[in-house]
């Protein structure tokens, strides 16, 4: 039994991190209709902006967990403003392209930088772990289940509920009815990329003290952002929330109960399930009827 | 007149049996590449991108601090050394690398500076292209045999040598059983090879085995199992880049009450940073006399001479760097011993034959002695034999015995 305990931890652990990441990617599509790519190497860009405000400059984590996710904000938005804003009237193909070598060039551009040495950020919560029988619940893990989750809704709160949401919440719904509404499809577009990149910096910064930076982080992210996203609803920001959360819990019991490799199989085995039966998710925004 | 056309005939088969004996001498008599009165060629590979750049990074780096101070000092026998380094990650790369370096740059000697996984994949055409080759931090069996004269090593022994130390190692905590975490890729899978047998014939049970592929982060298939077993030492076979996460989510997982004994490539003062106190009280063996921070000259004069010309990057030098050094340095003193007239024939006679307990100091005293002595002899090519072992204290590596 503590075994299943210790493993639902660590399941919620990561999926904590998973469905910010997952959030990120469905807030741009949500507001925008782009499919980004390059999520991943903005997942990579928050922890290395972390590493570096914290590491470089001495600033204190409050600060880093701040300027970090911001920093990479607005480098989503600022991508989107100068490169991707000429391609909206283009194929649909040419702009996952551009995602695609946008992740790339930042990728390879930071390992100009900082080659591929694995470089550490340290904890945010240390100090001994609590101990409820067998079960070991460290401090660490307290944390980002806790911290991820609550930004995870909050950034979900901030797009579908709040007032800076309304722009987008409208171009999601109808793009000629939000411009009719006045609202300006440049500004728009440019403030989902910022919450989007925003997430996902945040991710970043939750994943570096447990995996280490390198910039293979980009790869290793962007396929469960993906796979999470798919599975809670692609439309859908409750079910990004959901979905990372319900990956992270796939993967680790599968992980403990079948092998590694069957971790990977079983994921997108479920995926393809639910691509085949349940395309639009299994937590999406709204029920559609036959009538 | 049939006379004279008959002397004709055997006056054309003198000509030509003279044209084709020369052609077969010629070539034993020209220079070989790489080497002229101003310089010497030395080639080298490994990867400088990708999950083992550290290896790359560290052999290129150490072996061009190694020249640059043995330029700075006159060179070899008044020759200069240029040191030409090609990027391969691949066995297909590190295959495309050495053919390049010896076909197309015509370097003199080369220097393996990739790991197992590409000194593994260069071996049959080293072995066939008999150019003077030093592999510096491959253990893999396969660049040792079949045997060839021509191929030397470096501070890293064979698999099966380091096997016996890591197991060694692993037997002063005199375990009943124990958990073997290895990688799927060339070196752990070589150090396995050795390992297993050695574990049964000390009566040690191996109670599970789990594998992992190279740049894994996430361990919780391997580490639950492991837990599961309730082994007395936990061996983990793999990088640093992939120990330091997997000792930090072992206590999640009720897999760090165990003794854990690391191999070396997972050495790095990146893995207490990343493992925090997880990492306290982790064994590993060292293939040199100190570990960094040591406060041996030797050690002081290295450290220092590397961050004034590289700076100071997270997790560097790492011990490739010292391995690239010391051992460029060893190669150097061949090349010295082999005078002026320096021919590969000659440089591999006397690496053969000459090459006994030799240090970086040998060269020049200006050189820092950061490796063990190495000895070569025609029919055991492993310079270098010495471990120290290590252990994590307070979050840093310390040499222990």
């Amino acid at each position: 039994m503590e075994e299943v305990l210790q493993l639902l931890l660590g399941g919620l652990k990561i999926g904590a991190i998973y469905s910010l990441a997952a959030l990120g990617i469905v807030v741009i599509h949500k507001a925008t209709k782009t499919v980004n790519f390059a999520h991943g190497a903005l997942i990579m860009l928050g922890a290395y902006f972390g590493f570096f405000l914290l590491r470089l400059l001495g600033l204190p984590y409050a600060l880093v967990y701040l300027l970090a996710p911001l920093a990479v904000g607005s480098l989503a938005a600022g991508t989107e403003w100068l490169l991707l804003r000429r391609l909206r009237r283009a194929d649909a193909f040419a702009v996952v392209i551009s995602t695609i070598f946008i992740a790339l060039a930042v990728t390879e551009l930071i390992r100009v930088v900082y080659r591929s040495d694995l470089l550490s950020m340290p904890r945010v919560w240390s100090g001994p772990p609590w101990l409820v029988g067998d079960l070991i619940l460290t401090r660490e893990t307290l944390w980002i289940i806790a911290g991820a989750f609550c930004l995870a809704v909050a950034g979900a709160s901030l797009f579908a509920a709040a007032r800076f949401g309304r722009p987008m919440r409208a171009m999601a719904s109808s793009l000629r009815g939000a411009q009719l509404c006045g609202y300006s499809v440049d500004g728009v577009y440019a403030q989902a990329w910022f919450l989007g990149g925003t997430l996902a910096g945040l991710a970043g910064l939750f994943l570096a003290p447990v995996m280490g930076i390198t910039p293979e982080l980009a790869d290793i992210m962007i396929v469960p952002a993906f796979v999470a996203a798919i599975l809670g609803g692609f439309d859908s920001i409750k079910g990004a929330v959901l979905g990372g959360l319900a990956l992270g819990l796939i993967e680790t019991f599968a992980a403990a109960y079948l092998s590694s490799a069957g971790k990977n199989a079983l994921t997108f085995l479920i995926l393809l399930c639910v691509l085949l039966w349940r395309p639009r998710g299994l937590f999406p925004e709204y029920r559609l009827r036959d009538v | 007149m049939p006379e004279s056309r008959g002397s004709m005939r055997a006056l054309t088969i003198a000509t030509a049996a003279c044209i084709i004996a020369g052609t077969m001498v010629l070539p034993s008599a020209a220079a070989d590449p790489g080497v002229d009165k101003e310089r010497i060629l030395i080639g080298a590979f490994g990867p400088l991108t990708g999950p083992a750049s550290w290896i790359g990074l560290g052999a290129r780096d150490g072996m061009q601090l190694a020249v640059d101070e043995i330029n700075a000092n006159g060179g070899v026998n008044g020759r200069k050394v240029q040191l030409q380094f090609e990027g391969a990650q691949t066995p297909a790369e590190s295959i495309a690398a050495v053919k390049k370096l010896v076909e197309q740059d015509g370097v003199f000697a080369l220097v393996l500076g990739s790991g197992s996984t590409g000194a593994a994949a260069a071996a049959d055409y080293l072995r066939e292209a008999q150019v003077p080759s030093y592999n510096i931090v491959g253990a893999t069996p396969k660049i040792r045999q079949p045997f060839s004269r021509h191929i030397f090593h470096g501070v890293f022994p064979s698999a099966a040598t380091i096997a016996a130390s890591f197991v060694q190692e692993a037997l002063r905590s005199k375990p009943k059983k124990v958990a073997i975490i290895t990688g799927t890729y060339e070196l752990p899978q070589a150090l396995l090879a050795g390992v297993e047998p050695q574990l049964k014939n000390a009566g040690v049970e191996i109670a599970t085995k789990q594998s992992f592929d190279l740049g894994a982060k996430d361990f919780t298939a391997q580490l639950v199992e492991a837990a599961r077993a309730r082994p007395d030492v936990i061996l983990f076979i793999g990088h640093y880049t992939e120990a330091a996460p997997a000792l930090r989510q072992a206590p999640e997982l009720g897999a760090r009450y165990a003794q854990w004994v690391v191999d070396i490539s997972a050495i790095s003062d990146s893995l207490p940073e990343i493992a925090g106190s997880a990492a306290d009280g982790v064994r590993s063996i060292w293939m040199f006399p100190y570990y960094f921070s040591d406060p041996a000259p030797a050690m002081r004069d290295f450290e220092g001479k590397w961050k004034r010309k590289y700076g100071t990057p997270q997790g560097r030098p790492n011990y490739v760097d010292m391995n690239g050094y010391g051992d460029m340095y060893v190669m150097t003193v061949a090349l010295h011993k082999t005078g002026a007239g320096l021919t590969r024939a000659r440089l591999v006679d006397v690496w053969n034959n000459d090459m006994h307990a030799v240090k970086p100091s040998d060269f020049g005293a200006f050189a820092s002695d950061v490796i063990f002595p190495e000895t070569f002899t025609p029919q055991d090519h492993d310079g270098n034999k010495a471990h120290s072992s290590l252990e994590v204290v307070n979050g840093h590596w310390q040499v222990v015995k």
